[in-house]
């Protein structure tokens, strides 16, 4: 009788929820990726590219968790001597996606640029819209959950994984949109990873949740120039998804650190170099608190 | 290729059924609604024996085989071994899956309550890449039912439907009923699969699917 009593319990929880299809939540309308917007750079096909890539920061998690802690002038520092052309923020800014956060992240935001001094691509978290919506979100910072931007020979795709799938529209547009631009190597900024190799998950929501949604991605990329993929949301470690001679997927810790066991983060910033005229791609990751030596470094070909 | 494989696996499943007393044909047609192609019809034929069950499913893009090993330990205690590959033949990429389950089916005057607890593996891949990915995760299924001569529903909450691409369950709602005749059995179920369910106060729902089926008695 008691195991009845907690099933029949679930049912109220349940019936509190609101229940949406996916692809009522991501519906495009026209292809967002077309045209990319053109990053100014005076570097050419052949040239070293940088960019700053923090992921996870999820401003003010520390209100409401113990052990979490950001150092930002460290990573501001950084960005001043580094100048890189691009910086990437990997999704999940902000910890609940509400007013309060956003305004964080709007401060956030504006010292980064400042002191980037370049643009900055702020790819959707799953967390960014925990406490509002897509609408809102696009409101608050002006900006589409689904992009791209040329640089010199490549072209960075920003998707929309937040609700762990891409559906059927982005991607079609996304395959359109890799047909047609030409360029030798292609950045894919996903939040969600498209595989992590198992490493601390059970339960809980880590990667892609559909396999024909990541193997569609992975029938795009195939055969299309050089491609890199960049996610987040695993928080503890580095992952890097060999899928391919010319298709990687690194996956990045995230910039707060948390003290915890299992589940805490080291709390990185990271550089990222790609070099155009070899397909060389080097990964160095910083401690929030000193960016003096790397502690950790990763360098690998895109053939 | 795909097609040909499974009239064969299907031929091989009406044979095994005809020389095994007892065993329970069944087959049945779905409409799925696929996150990336939208509804898609699927059809399956499955064969119960002696505690196995063989099922295979196809729909236009995709096949699905499986196999199922339910073993009873005594008293309400039960075993199930369950192993299935799936195939997007569009695609050219699926997964393969292993799971072993403990758990009882407790019976109070025609209500059931059962549950399983266990542990799932395993690999996906793609044909567009060289890397395969092993993952592993818990499993664990909830029912409640009603269950009489002829006539059963069940309610069931399963971390179990291995659609992901690593480490990871994907949560399943579902609905199953039958309504019993002499020596065959009518079968109706829908399902719903759960894509994003920790975040936020939606609950994203990837799949929905509505089966109508037939079971018959050899």
């Amino acid at each position: 009788m008691r195991r009845l009593l907690l099933l029949l319990a679930l049912l109220p929880l349940l019936a509190s929820c609101d229940f949406a299809f996916h692809w009522d939540v991501i519906e495009l309308d026209e292809n967002p990726f077309d045209p990319p917007q053109e990053i100014a750079s005076g570097k050419g096909p052949s040239d070293r590219l940088s960019f700053a890539v923090i992921s996870d920061v999820h401003l003010n998690k520390e209100l409401s968790e113990e052990g979490v802690y950001r150092n930002d002038s460290v990573f501001l520092s950084f960005l001043e001597t580094e100048s890189p052309d691009a910086v990437f923020i990997l999704g999940d800014l902000v910890e609940d996606g509400i007013e309060r956060d956003y305004r964080e992240a709007g401060l956030f935001l504006d010292k980064v640029r400042s002191a980037a001094g370049c643009p900055v691509i702020y790819t959707l978290g799953n967390h960014d819209i925990g406490g509002s919506d897509l609408e809102t979100w696009s409101a608050e910072f002006g900006l589409s959950a689904t992009e791209a931007f040329t640089i010199a020979d490549t072209v960075i795709y920003k998707l929309n994984s937040a609700y762990r799938l891409f559906g059927q529209s982005q991607l079609s547009y996304l395959s359109q949109a890799i047909g047609d631009d030409g360029a030798a190597y292609h950045i894919i900024l996903s939040h969600i990873p498209l595989g992590s190799k198992g490493l601390n998950q059970s339960l809980f929501e880590f990667t892609i949740a559909d396999i024909d949604e990541r193997n569609a991605l992975l029938d795009i990329l195939s055969g299309s120039g050089r491609n890199l993929i960049l996610s987040g949301h695993v928080h503890s470690i580095e992952v890097m998804n060999d899928w391919d001679d010319d298709l990687k997927e690194f996956i990045f810790s995230a910039y707060h650190r948390k003290d915890l066991p299992f589940f805490g983060a080291r709390g990185t910033f990271y550089l990222l170099e790609l070099d155009q005229a070899t397909g060389r791609v080097e990964i160095k990751g910083y401690g929030i608190d000193n960016a003096d030596s790397a502690v950790m470094e990763v360098s690998f070909t895109l053939e | 290729m795909g097609t040909r494989s499974i009239i064969i696996v299907l031929l091989m499943l009406s044979v095994h059924g005809m020389l095994h007393a007892g065993t329970v044909l069944g087959g049945s047609l779905a409409l799925r609604s696929d996150p990336l192609y939208g509804m898609q019809a699927e059809a399956e034929l499955h064969v119960d024996t002696d505690g196995y069950r063989l099922g295979v499913a196809a729909s236009p893009m995709t096949s699905r085989l499986s196999a199922m090993y339910s073993l009873s330990g005594g008293g309400d205690f039960r075993m199930d071994i369950l192993s299935s590959a799936y195939h997007n033949w569009a695609l050219r990429g699926g997964m393969a899956t292993a799971s072993c389950s403990l758990g009882q089916d407790l019976d109070f005057s025609g209500i059931r309550l059962d549950y399983r607890l266990g542990i799932i593996g395993g690999l996906s891949y793609s044909g567009h890449v060289r890397e395969l990915h092993f993952s592993l995760s818990p499993n664990l299924i909830l029912g409640i039912g009603y269950f009489s001569s002829v006539f059963s529903a069940r309610l069931y909450l399963a971390f179990e439907d291995f659609y992901e691409t690593s480490f990871q369950s994907v949560p399943v709602l579902g609905l199953e009923t039958a309504v019993g005749f002499l020596d065959y059995r009518l079968t109706a179920e829908g399902y719903m699969k759960f894509a994003d369910y920790m975040d936020g106060a939606t609950i994203l729902i990837s799949d929905l699917v509505i089966r109508l089926g037939c079971e018959v008695m050899l």
